[in-house]
């Protein structure tokens, strides 16, 4: 009976929840909605200012079929129509997510790897550390056109884009995580009888994994924002470009249409990441609810 | 037959240098010699140099000056013969408790079938056999500290060094881990160097009480309550009368 009532209670928390949730939503499409009709009353650029819902969906989304072949195999402009739209939209939404997964992981792995070797080797920091330092300094976003003029509007140049600056971010959060690595547990490992080598494989490099987690975590979401800003700048391909054109021929639907496929992507992976860091950090204590219950 | 020395701390002194510059000694030329499977219990004030010395003999830190012999040879950095049970929790918290006591086994390639055998029968000693399949986030604090005493165990050191186990537990826990600990000390008998400041502990556990004071031996304390021990022990007057004693060391 109490199983039955429990069940219920959390239920009905649940629903009083996405109710909330549906009511603020709700009133943001509302606001939107209103605002929108309202505007054609005073100008007729309203469209272009900002389109209503209905037009999003019903005009600028079929629309993307004009861009058919552009970047992309295929006959210049198609009339619009769902179907080609979506073939345009599917196309370079593959392109970004391939250059935003390569990329970071390309990144990772170098950041992560250099991190460790620095932590391994006091010769080692003394090596790059001043050149990591002056890398470090220069803003991120400053860099596009020294990659552009380096690797032209090439698909390595946005990749390698997206790499470093995941690399940036990513050797100085592992250094920090090394450093963290509570002294007990080397001194633990060492009374034990672990050798350096394996005092950096059995506890280092273990013990450093949540901190990295929520770095790689900060990190995918920074490549999705670099990624689109290299593909502004340098590409024919990808939803950045697709973003630009957009903007150019002053379809403002359009644009807002990419920006929600960003958003439902970068959640979507952020989702799929968190699963998968979860389970690796199962081991680590964690405070089960800190904030009031709903 | 008079026992053999095991450990022979000579004259040692340990000087640290403080931020301002100044010297601070927190020990000054300290002579102790501890017996073949002994247990003996250091305990003192805190900044008597309890610590520092166990850290010294484990060979975590060098002294500024004298040495320490292990069966005469010169300590001169950490070995697998002296195990250390260390004040804070120090188990690894993403291995499983089986994973934990095996871990000493895996560093020195114990192949895996005989590693489980031995893990197998810690754990059992310890109680914590249900236990082996836990992350230690699921772990009590007593429960932890046994973890770390099977792995030291399990690792088989001649020299067990133990720095305030028991000291973040409480009152009942704390007994009931003193007695696992000299079930294991009776089954396995090991050299036991015992730091707390805890003085029923001390005496509850010892062969031997030795009181530091100012980074010196103040006193050698004999104590020769009869084994096994059991819970009694702490409310009989033998007890209290050694505790007595000890206290005006400590004042």
């Amino acid at each position: 009976m109490s199983l039955v009532n429990d069940t219920m209670v959390r239920f009905g928390r649940k629903l009083r929840f996405y109710y909330l949730t549906l009511l603020t939503v709700g009133t943001i499409l509302v606001v939107w909605e209103v605002t929108a009709h309202a505007l054609s009353f005073f100008t007729p650029f309203a469209t272009t200012i900002l389109p209503p819902l209905e037009h999003i969906i019903t005009v600028s989304l079929p629309g993307f079929a004009t861009f058919y072949g552009v970047g992309m195999p295929g006959i210049y402009g198609k009339a619009p129509s769902f179907s080609f739209a979506f073939l345009v939209l599917g196309y370079h939404s593959i392109i970004t997510f391939f250059r935003v997964i390569t990329g970071t992981l390309l990144g990772a792995a170098i950041g992560i790897g250099l991190g460790i070797l620095i932590g391994w080797s006091y010769r080692f920091e003394t090596f790059v550390g001043i050149p990591l330092l002056f890398i470090r300094t220069v803003p991120l976003l400053a860099m596009i056109p020294l990659f552009i003029v380096w690797f032209g509007g090439s698909e390595l140049g946005v990749l390698l884009y997206i790499a470093f600056g995941s690399f940036i971010m990513l050797v100085i959060n592992t250094m920090e995580a090394i450093r963290n690595v509570p002294p007990v547990y080397q001194k633990y490992a060492r009374t034990l009888g672990a050798t350096r080598g394996q005092l950096f494989r059995t506890v280092i490099i273990p013990a450093i994994v949540p901190e990295l987690t929520g770095g790689i975590r900060v990190v995918i979401g920074l490549s999705w924002a670099i990624g689109l800003a290299a593909e502004y700048l340098a590409t024919q391909r990808g939803l950045g470009r697709m973003m630009i054109l957009s903007e150019q021929y002053m379809y403002t639907g359009r644009m807002i249409m990419i920006a929600f496929l960003y958003m439902i992507f970068s959640i979507g992976l952020n989702k799929v990441y968190v699963q998968g860091a979860n389970y690796i950090t199962r081991w680590v204590p964690r405070v089960e609810e800190i904030r009031e219950r709903r | 037959m008079p026992k053999k020395v095991k450990i022979h701390i000579d004259k040692v002194s340990k000087v640290y240098q403080t931020e301002d510059g100044r010297e601070l000694s927190v020990l000054r030329e300290l002579s102790l010699d501890i017996l073949e499977d002994e247990f003996v219990c250091i305990i003192g004030p805190s900044g008597c140099g309890k610590t520092t010395l166990l850290s010294i003999i484990a060979g975590l830190q060098p002294a500024t000056s004298g040495r320490i012999l292990v069966d005469g040879d010169i300590v001169s950095g950490p070995g697998r013969d002296r195990g250390v049970v260390f004040q804070e929790d120090a188990i690894f918290l993403w291995r499983k408790v089986i994973h934990n006591v095996e871990y000493g086994l895996q560093l020195r390639k114990v192949p895996k079938t005989e590693r489980r055998k031995i893990v197998q029968e810690y754990l059992k000693l310890v109680g914590l056999e249900d236990f082996a399949n836990f992350f230690p986030k699921e772990l009590s604090g007593g429960m932890k500290k046994k973890v770390a005493l099977a792995t030291v165990y399990a690792n088989d050191p001649t020299i067990l060094l133990m720095d305030e186990p028991f000291g973040s537990l409480d009152y009942p826990t704390k007994c009931r881990l003193q007695l696992e600990l000299l079930k294991l000390w009776k089954t396995k008998t090991k050299t036991t160097v015992f730091i707390t400041h805890d003085v029923e502990e001390a005496i509850f556990l010892s062969d031997r009480i030795v009181v530091l004071q100012n980074g010196k031996v103040e006193t050698v304390y004999e104590n020769l309550l009869p084994r096994p021990r059991a819970d009694e022990l702490r409310v009989q007057t033998e007890f209290n009368k050694i505790k007595g004693d000890l206290r005006g060391y400590l004042e």
